[in-house]
């Protein structure tokens, strides 16, 4: 029941229970973003153990600036941030340079590279979830994505200043990703706004 | 060049690894974390057991114990607000208990516009030292603030205007590297406890060089604004061997340290 109660809290309803000394709060955090935090830092050029470490680390570093975390601001980012920060560090103090093309990108394996099918599928899912999004926003993430273009040359092609292409570029992507993960707050949040 | 957000959609697009020139823009750039959170989300799961991960950080976490631990879990405004009282309270003490000698003929507003940069570096160069990660500072502000530091008290024993009453080598009878010997003494023996709790209050698992470098030429401004209420002796040459050098001996010191303690993992 307990494990229940923790499942349907929000990132930072845990953190303030964790504040207050509720462990298994922590836990539950550690399950929702070890495996994200351990895909993100798949990106550059860590062994598998170093990224265990830093996902270790960054946890600990979590744990460290516990007292830091005002509950008006967002978990996710704080803890991304974090991750960032340490394989900077990480990355500086052993000063490697990229090697080698990876096989974990949006474009080319998002489907999983050694399966065509699946491939598809997620091509699709990208297409269905594009689809979705408010047309200002699926415009601005074609535009940028796809097609390649800055935020500048947006801006101008569709007549908007660049700061408001910034804008509806980061809520495009992180649509994007509520669809990828929740479907149903998306759709949720989508009829509200349309709602509204 | 600095890392852009095309950069980013680039690496993304072109199954490249980032760099880590990447990591201080994707740190702070919300439109590029969305980007590589949503190529991670949808990217297949990883094989790595989150329970396994999890007993490994609970055991990091039970090492947690102790004073120290307890000092760097603290607010990052009561961390910061700890390390300037080990900075200043020597100055403090200094300055009402032991004033130098030539103290009531010293120009005072020089006194205060030294004591004012002092104090603001000490101030600004521990917020910056003590940055949590979730907050990062660039690497450049990093830099500027260490060099400043270390350049700030060259530049105040360089131009100290010199009090009717001042002494000399000479006068106090010493040896210039003598008399200088003792002032870097009793500066580096001042700043150590603020150079300590500052380590201390950092919460780095593996001190970065950089923190050690700023840490350093921290302890340098304190030992400086210590002896700034302590000596007497206005020869230009004592000042450079024996106020200026402090934060070079502990750039020196603890820079040794760190690079021995990275050599030995």
């Amino acid at each position: 029941l307990r494990d229940n109660l923790q499942a349907v809290l929000s990132d930072e309803q845990l953190m303030t229970a964790y504040q207050a000394g509720d462990k298994a709060a922590f836990d539950e955090i550690f399950r929702r973003y070890a495996q994200l935090l351990t895909r993100l830092l798949r990106r550059f050029t860590l062994t598998q153990d170093e990224i265990s470490d830093l996902v270790q680390q960054t946890f600990l570093q979590l744990h460290r600036a516990r007292m830091d975390f005002l509950p008006s601001s967002e978990l996710r980012p704080w803890l991304l941030t974090i991750a960032f920060n340490l394989a900077r560090d990480k990355l500086r103090s052993d000063r490697r340079k990229p090697e080698s093309p990876i096989d974990s990108t949006l474009e080319a394996t998002l489907p999983g590279a050694a399966d065509g099918f699946r491939r598809y599928e997620m091509r699709r899912d990208l297409g269905l979830a594009l689809a979705e999004l408010p047309t200002e926003q699926q415009e601005v993430v074609r535009l940028h994505y796809e097609e390649e273009l800055t935020f500048e040359e947006i801006g101008e092609r569709i007549g908007v200043n660049a700061g408001a292409i910034r804008v509806r570029a980061h809520r495009g992507y992180a649509n994007l990703r509520k669809w990828f993960t929740n479907k149903d707050e998306f759709r949720e949040e989508s009829a509200d706004r349309r709602a509204r | 060049m600095a890392w852009s957000c095309d950069d980013t959609r680039r690496a993304l697009r072109h199954s490249t690894e980032f760099p880590v020139e990447s990591l201080e823009h994707l740190a702070t750039c919300n439109i590029c974390q969305e980007m590589t959170e949503l190529a991670a989300d949808v990217s297949p799961s990883v094989s790595s057991s989150v329970d396994a991960e999890m007993i490994k950080t609970r055991a990091r976490l039970d090492e947690e114990r102790g004073f120290v631990a307890w000092l760097r879990s603290r607010s990052s405004r009561v961390r910061s607000i700890g390390a300037g009282v080990f900075a200043l309270t020597p100055v403090i003490l200094q300055l009402i208990f032991a004033r130098r000698s030539d103290f009531s003929s010293y120009p005072v507003t020089w006194f205060i516009a030294f004591a004012l940069a002092y104090f603001a570096l000490v101030v600004w160069a521990g917020f910056v030292a003590l940055s949590p990660l979730y907050r990062p500072i660039s690497l450049r502000q990093f830099l500027t603030t260490t060099l400043l530091s270390l350049i700030l008290p060259w530049v105040i024993v360089s131009f100290e205007p010199v009090p009717d009453n001042h002494q000399t080598n000479v006068e106090l009878n010493l040896g210039i590297l003598h008399s200088a010997w003792l002032c870097l003494r009793y500066g580096l023996a001042l700043a150590l406890p603020a150079v300590v709790a500052l380590w201390w209050f950092d919460r780095s698992e593996v001190k970065p060089l950089r923190f050690g470098l700023l840490v350093g030429a921290w302890g340098g401004i304190v030992g400086n604004f210590v002896l700034l209420f302590h000596c007497p002796n206005e020869a230009q040459l004592h000042q450079w061997l024996g106020h200026a050098t402090i934060g070079i001996v502990y750039v020196l010191v603890i820079g040794f340290v760190i690079i021995k303690g990275r050599k030995s993992r």
